[in-house]
């Protein structure tokens, strides 16, 4: 509001200073000035917003008129530069000379802006989202000498991230680091008057902000002695919350807030543009180990025991040490450390380090989006390809409609240098003007594809400021696109004709004197670009009907949803946390419409993922190989009849496996197979490593198979271990519905509000919602691939559409003999549209053998579909068949309504 | 080269609209007048080339008034239509009615 307020009292400064250079420094240009100030006040008055936009278009619109085409009020005639002027005078006089030209052509000039637009915006979409994940540095001091270490799992190509007591280790027992710190995120309840909230924060070593090189705005950041617990609780929140929340109030410092349903002093705000050290998450409130252990009593078992790793660790080397030498250092600690803490570290004998600017999200997550924007890249880079041929192919035209321009240029002595120069200026100009549109296009289509949420309770928050790598590449790309798709053109354009187009001889004067010229070759070329396109997003969309189709073991309707941590209120223990879940569990019983209600750690195929090492008796663990890693979750009885999830050989938990009974766990189908290779494995005991004590558990039932992590993953090991054995403050309740479930889902949410507000509800959703999770990436590539597709096909179509209808045109007098003696319209249709469907016919067959080749490299990213499915090649077949008979039937009805008599005079 | 004396449609509504603005002939306004009274907007860009043309031929002057704040601190030209400017349109309006006496009748809408 501040902002507006302001500028609404003059107009837009960069187009003022635009207009400032253009206009000369004489009362003349001033006077120009005040009277565009005077008119965008008067429109401001009406509507602030229209008014900034109608002086942007207007200056954008002078100033080119006036550059270009008016040389007496700038005071700058375009003159022919002599023989004695530099080459930049030279330039300008080209640049000015072609823009005038270009004004003068309005509908082929924005024809070939807005195919450059559409071409250059898809791209740099795309990569600026890229660029703001995967390129763009660190926001920390130096990020050059950062570096990320990573305890490895069982192979050293699964790094993870570093346990508490690890990390100590690894700065305390080596001098390697001149300074190492963990960040940890959390979901903290934030409580205002009303009501608590979830948000997201981090836990930060106490050197944090200034290992990073991070200075607060205002306040201080967090003190070494604030590592300790004890200490004076304290947190540190991020310029934005300071912005939203407080509106950048001073006085913030000093003042109290309530995390966790406990009251923390504010000591600083962090640096602008700083939201955490996850990209795409912003955390908004920081806090050091010290506080944490105040405000999530719970974290102190986490951070005490070696085997709970979930912290990042980043440090700083000390001069003089390489990676490779850090990294075979601390390795050799890891190995000690796996000797001396068997239990939790046996199989954690090597780390990783790698330079901070190599890690985006984490090793493995990056492994995984490096490809996704390779193939993104590679499918919009298709579309510019499309949008460049289309370009030349319009450039061609219009190059041979100033046939008779150049050859007089020529006659009167132009040497031809010059002519393709000036036609590859124009076609600069278009490539960066295009580029600039591309820029547009770009920035409101990067946010429209980042503001699909991925349905998780997480904000994604991706910066997607114009950057300078942003920048250069656009305007890479679009001088690229304007000098190589404009010098095919130039050089065929300025090939002297003289004596034919003087004599007006445009009949013998073919645009495609061959057979098969550069404009069919563009054209095939662009059908080409298209079927692969098209094939790809078939295939896309097919994987998504099957990943929608594929059964993932328990029910997927008529569940409601509720997630939350008991711990982040006042039940900070394990009887008060199980009587609160019994509470409102009956709440929950207690609404219309629900018939059960049961409950689950986390719902498998969501993002949470947790994981045991798991052996047996049978199978003693050797000193060489390490237990396998089993998938597991923990469930409430009732969970197994709820979710339809059929027990094959014994029986689900029910009460009597409670804590004071010997510990018990439900197998999956393939576990029990993969174990024992029977399904008669009642009684057999196996062996977990989940914290400290291996507890011996005895399994009790052997239930189906679900799909765990992906809908496309083989059938896969699972574990279930009972809730009240296995006691989590942080549970899903899961209520059936016999009715919709979103009425439920705001009565689960009302029902924890109405028992204890301070309980912050992290999510309420139905089953349905949870699933677009797992769909979401499918969906979301499926939609973008269509979107492109279908672009290059339009394009395509265009492209097409153009090479007919000047044919046609250039056929008239044939047509008109023709008719005149005699031939049917339909003859004439059916003659046009046959010279476009050779066409056709060659781009559809070489297209679908490119894709044939191309598809399997789209293998990986498709759920239970082949890459030569039939039913996606024959569909593309028909689209673009469609699409090619509209483009050749208009041009060709247009050749079938030539009058003859009229045929035959024009020339 | 002989000087060029002779005005174009557009010259001569600019004209026109100076005379009908007087003391008011800015250039704001007469975009504005010129919209209003022949009924068809004219771009910006023709508007000043037109009045700068017509500067060129002598036929306008103008006089640089005091910046304003509502101007951004930028000043404002107010136009004059100068004698040969005064001629000139005399004498297209001469030319007009000569070449329209005795079309009245063909050319009158409610015939």
């Amino acid at each position: 509001m501040y902002k507006n307020t302001t500028s609404n009292k003059s107009p837009p400064r960069w187009a003022t200073l635009v207009l400032r250079t253009v206009l000369p420094d004489s009362p003349v240009g001033r006077s120009v000035l005040g009277d565009l100030h005077e008119e965008y006040l008067d429109r401001a008055d009406r509507s602030p917003i229209r008014a900034r936009l109608w002086y942007r278009v207007t200056v954008i619109r002078l100033a080119f008129e006036y550059w270009a085409t008016h040389p007496r009020i700038t005071g700058k005639p375009i003159r022919r530069p002599t023989r004695r002027n530099n080459y930049m005078e030279t330039l300008l006089y080209e640049i000015r000379f072609a823009t005038r030209r270009l004004i003068q052509r309005p509908a082929f000039s924005l024809t070939a802006i807005a195919i450059i637009g559409l071409g250059i915006g898809a791209n740099t979409a795309i990569f600026s989202i890229v660029n703001a994940i995967l390129f763009r540095p660190l926001p920390y001091d130096e990020p050059e000498t950062l570096v990320r270490v990573f305890t490895n799992g069982r192979n050293s190509d699964e790094p993870s991230a570093v346990s508490y007591q690890d990390f100590l280790s690894y700065k305390e027992r080596t001098d390697l680091f001149r300074a190492a710190v963990v960040a940890e995120t959390t979901i903290l309840s934030f409580a205002t008057d009303a009501e608590s909230k979830a948000v997201f924060g981090e836990v930060f070593s106490s050197n944090f902000f200034s290992m990073m090189g991070l200075a607060p705005t205002i306040g201080r950041a967090f003190q070494d002695d604030e590592e300790e617990a004890g200490t004076q609780p304290v947190v540190m929140i991020s310029h934005q919350v300071w912005d939203r929340v407080y509106g950048q109030d001073p006085n913030i410092i000093g003042r109290d807030i309530r995390l966790n349903d406990r009251a923390v002093t504010i000591i600083g705000v962090g640096p602008k543009g700083f939201s955490g050290t996850f990209v795409g998450i912003a955390t908004d409130y920081w806090i050091p180990f010290g506080t944490s252990l105040f405000v999530e009593p719970n974290r102190a078992q986490a951070d005490a025991e070696r085997g709970s790793r979930g912290k990042f660790m980043y440090a700083r080397l000390q001069p003089g040490v390489t990676i490779e030498q850090a990294e075979r250092g601390l390795s050799v600690l890891a190995s000690a450390l796996a000797t001396e803490f068997p239990l939790s570290n046996a199989d954690r004998n090597s780390v990783t380090i790698m330079p901070a600017n190599d890690v985006r999200l984490h090793p493995m997550i990056d492994s995984v989006l490096y490809p996704v924007a390779g193939l993104l890249m590679a499918v919009v880079g298709i579309v510019l390809l499309v949008a460049c041929s289309n370009l030349a192919n319009l450039l061609l035209v219009h190059a041979s409609s100033r046939s008779k321009e150049i050859a007089i240029r020529t006659a009167l002595g132009s040497p031809r240098w010059r002519v393709v120069a000036q036609l590859l200026t124009e076609s600069s100009i278009l490539g960066v003007v295009g580029g600039v549109v591309g820029l547009l296009i770009a920035s409101l289509a990067a946010r429209a594809i980042v503001s699909f949420q991925p349905p998780i309770p997480v904000p994604v928050t991706i910066d997607l400021s114009i950057d300078r790598s942003v920048l250069f590449f656009t305007f890479g790309l679009s001088a690229l696109t304007g000098i190589l798709f404009g010098m095919a053109p130039a050089i065929r354009g300025s090939r002297p004709q003289l004596i034919a187009v003087l004599k007006d001889e445009t009949q013998t004067l073919r645009l495609n004197g061959r057979r098969f010229g550069l404009r069919n070759i563009l054209v095939v070329s662009q059908i080409v670009m298209s079927v692969l396109l098209l094939v790809g997003a078939g295939l896309f969309v097919r994987s998504l009907r099957n990943a929608q189709h594929v059964d993932p073991g328990f029910r997927t309707e008529a569940v409601a949803m509720a997630l939350f941590d008991v711990s982040r209120g006042p039940y900070t223990d394990q009887v008060a946390g199980k009587a609160f879940y019994e509470r409102y569990i009956q709440r929950v019983a207690a609404i219309p419409g629900v018939s059960s209600v049961a409950m689950t750690e986390q719902l498998t195929l969501g993002l949470g993922l947790q994981t045991t090492s798991v052996h047996t008796p049978e199978m003693p663990p050797s000193s060489g190989e390490n237990p396998p890693e089993i998938d597991f979750t923990i469930v409430s009885e009732g969970f197994f009849a709820m979710m339809d999830i059929p027990l094959l050989r014994g029986r689900a938990f029910n009460e009597s496996d409670n804590a004071q009974a010997a510990p018990v766990a439900i197998v999956s189908e393939t576990m029990a197979r993969q174990f024992w290779n029977t399904l008669d494995v009642n009684g057999r005991t196996i062996l977990l490593s989940t914290g400290a004590n291996a507890p011996r558990v005895e399994v009790i039932g052997v239930a189906r198979d679900i799909k765990v992590r992906t809908l496309g993953e083989d059938p896969r090991a699972f574990l279930f271990l009972p809730f009240n054995q296995n006691y989590k403050p942080m549970m899903t309740v899961l209520a059936r519905t016999a009715t919709d479930p979103v009425p439920v889902v705001i009565a689960m949410r009302n029902a924890l509000t109405e028992l204890d507000a301070n309980v912050p509800m992290f999510e309420a959703k139905t089953i349905t919602e949870h699933f677009a999770v797992t769909l979401f990436a499918p969906r979301m590539g499926a939609a973008l691939i269509t979107t492109f597709g279908t672009v290059a096909m339009l394009l395509a179509g265009i492209g097409l559409y153009g090479v007919i209808a000047v044919s046609v045109a250039q056929r008239t007098r044939e047509v008109g003999i023709r008719v005149a003696l005699g031939a049917r319209q339909t003859h004439v249709v059916a003659m046009v549209m046959q010279e476009g469907f050779r066409l056709v016919v060659v781009g559809l067959v070489l297209g679908l053998a490119v894709s044939v080749l191309a598809a399997r490299a789209l293998s990986s990213f498709l759920i239970g579909t082949q890459t030569y499915d039939i039913i996606t090649y024959l569909s593309v077949t028909f689209v673009l068949a469609g699409v090619a008979a509209l483009a050749t039937y208009i041009p060709a009805r247009r050749a079938a309504g030539v009058d003859p008599v009229a045929a035959l005079r024009s020339e | 080269m002989k000087r060029n004396t002779t005005i174009g449609q557009l010259e001569q509504l600019v004209l026109l609209g100076v005379l009908q603005l007087a003391d008011e002939a800015y250039a704001l306004r007469l975009r504005d007048e010129l919209k209003r009274m022949a009924g068809h907007p004219v771009s910006r860009g023709a508007l000043y080339r037109t009045l700068d043309r017509l500067e060129q031929k002598g036929f306008i002057e103008w006089e640089m008034e005091t910046a304003i704040p509502r101007r951004g601190g930028h000043p404002r030209r107010r136009f004059n239509v100068t004698t040969a400017g005064i001629h000139a349109l005399r004498a297209s309006r001469q030319t007009l009615l000569r070449m329209w006496s005795g079309l009245e009748k063909t050319l009158d809408e409610t015939a």
